[in-house]
């Protein structure tokens, strides 16, 4: 796993990250998200557009419960990836999410952009924890990624990273 | 220090401890993340490893899962939640395959999250555990969004299974910079 970039919250209710020129020699990206937004709420979904992209092509599923429950959901026709949940204004102080999302052959122009997230947060027994699918339906290599929503918290980070597969070995 | 993920320290388990504890951990990396491949060796059919943050048992550790277990609650995803609680508590170990309990060489695999470790917040850590099993109706997923209500560096973490983990079980803490 190698260091692409990073984006640290300097004031409250700024936007996300924005990372362009992303490279497009690893096999996959990484992205690690340690996150909280300003609204008044427990959660808010996080949302990111590949590419600039604001065309109605990403859908997704996801599985998420809340200690008491656990619900299923999908979405489809968004102009934007629905990343996973970070933990709200109305959290207890100090509470931030863990996200992390894998974005599979990112920069291969023969595949649809497929991702996995897992993440949540915890408020003392009280949060919430997803897993999700999601689809960017573009053969075209991800170059950009852009996260605009929620409003975030001073201190939230996001962090890029690329995922290798060359082999060591060819195990023949 | 290169840039991205390496390992800090990694333990194999000799079939003697149950215990595994990570001291001294180094406070210039952003984030931490532990792997393990475990398998208890009691006797039964899955049990759970009781792990802890810079040896404190002050009520300040909680957590909200979602879990899936074929052996214990049937073919439902289920949630649980647990707060005020002296120690993390949900990790699942693949335990010894007698009475009924999970196929022989069938390790668990675990992966936890601990972002921004050395600072003075409480500490949000994300898990995923896995307990396969390769021949019954047995095994289980969990993911959970835990919390470690402490704005204390974790300097050090621990691992403790009801009996002795089986010799072959590793644990590997990785420091991830950037």
């Amino acid at each position: 796993m190698h260091f692409i970039a990073t984006h640290t919250v300097t004031s409250d209710g700024a936007v996300g990250a924005n990372f362009t020129s992303i490279p497009q020699t690893f096999s996959h990206l990484q992205l690690r998200i340690v996150g909280r937004s300003t609204l008044a709420s427990s959660a808010d979904n996080m949302y990111c557009r590949f590419n600039g992209d604001s065309n109605a092509i990403y859908t997704g599923n996801s599985v998420y419960g809340d200690g008491s429950s656990v619900a299923q959901g999908n979405y489809m026709g968004y102009d934007a990836w629905e990343i996973g949940l970070v933990a709200g204004g109305n959290s207890i102080t100090n509470v931030f999410s863990a996200v992390i999302s894998d974005i599979l052959d990112y920069s291969n122009t023969s595949k649809n952009k497929t991702i996995q997230t897992v993440g949540g947060y915890d408020n003392n027994g009280n949060g919430q924890i997803v897993l999700k699918s999601g689809l960017y339906s573009s053969t075209n290599a991800i170059t950009s990624m852009n996260v605009s929503y929620p409003p975030f918290k001073t201190g939230t980070r996001f962090d890029l990273y690329g995922i290798t597969s060359n082999p060591i070995a060819t195990g023949a | 220090m290169p840039k991205g993920m390496q390992a800090i320290y990694t333990q194999v388990a000799s079939g003697s401890a149950s215990n595994i504890v990570f001291n001294n951990i180094p406070q210039n990396y952003t984030d931490l993340e532990v792997v393990m491949s475990t398998r208890d060796g009691i006797t039964g059919t899955g049990s759970y490893i009781l792990w802890g943050i810079n040896s404190s048992s002050a009520a300040i550790y909680s957590g909200t899962n979602i879990y899936q277990s074929i052996m214990d609650y049937g073919t439902s995803v289920l949630g649980s939640r647990d707060s005020n609680m002296t120690y993390f508590g949900f990790a699942r170990l693949a335990c010894n395959s007698s009475s009924g309990g999970f196929t022989a060489n069938t390790f668990s695999t675990t992966k936890i999250y601990f972002p921004n470790y050395s600072d003075t917040n409480f500490k949000a850590i994300n898990l995923h555990v896995s307990a396969p099993n390769g021949t019954t109706a047995s095994y289980s997923t969990n993911f959970l969004a835990n919390l470690y209500r402490s704005n204390a560096p974790i300097t050090s973490m621990n691992f403790s299974a009801p009996a002795n983990y089986v010799a072959g079980s590793t644990f590997t803490l990785y420091g991830i910079s950037r």
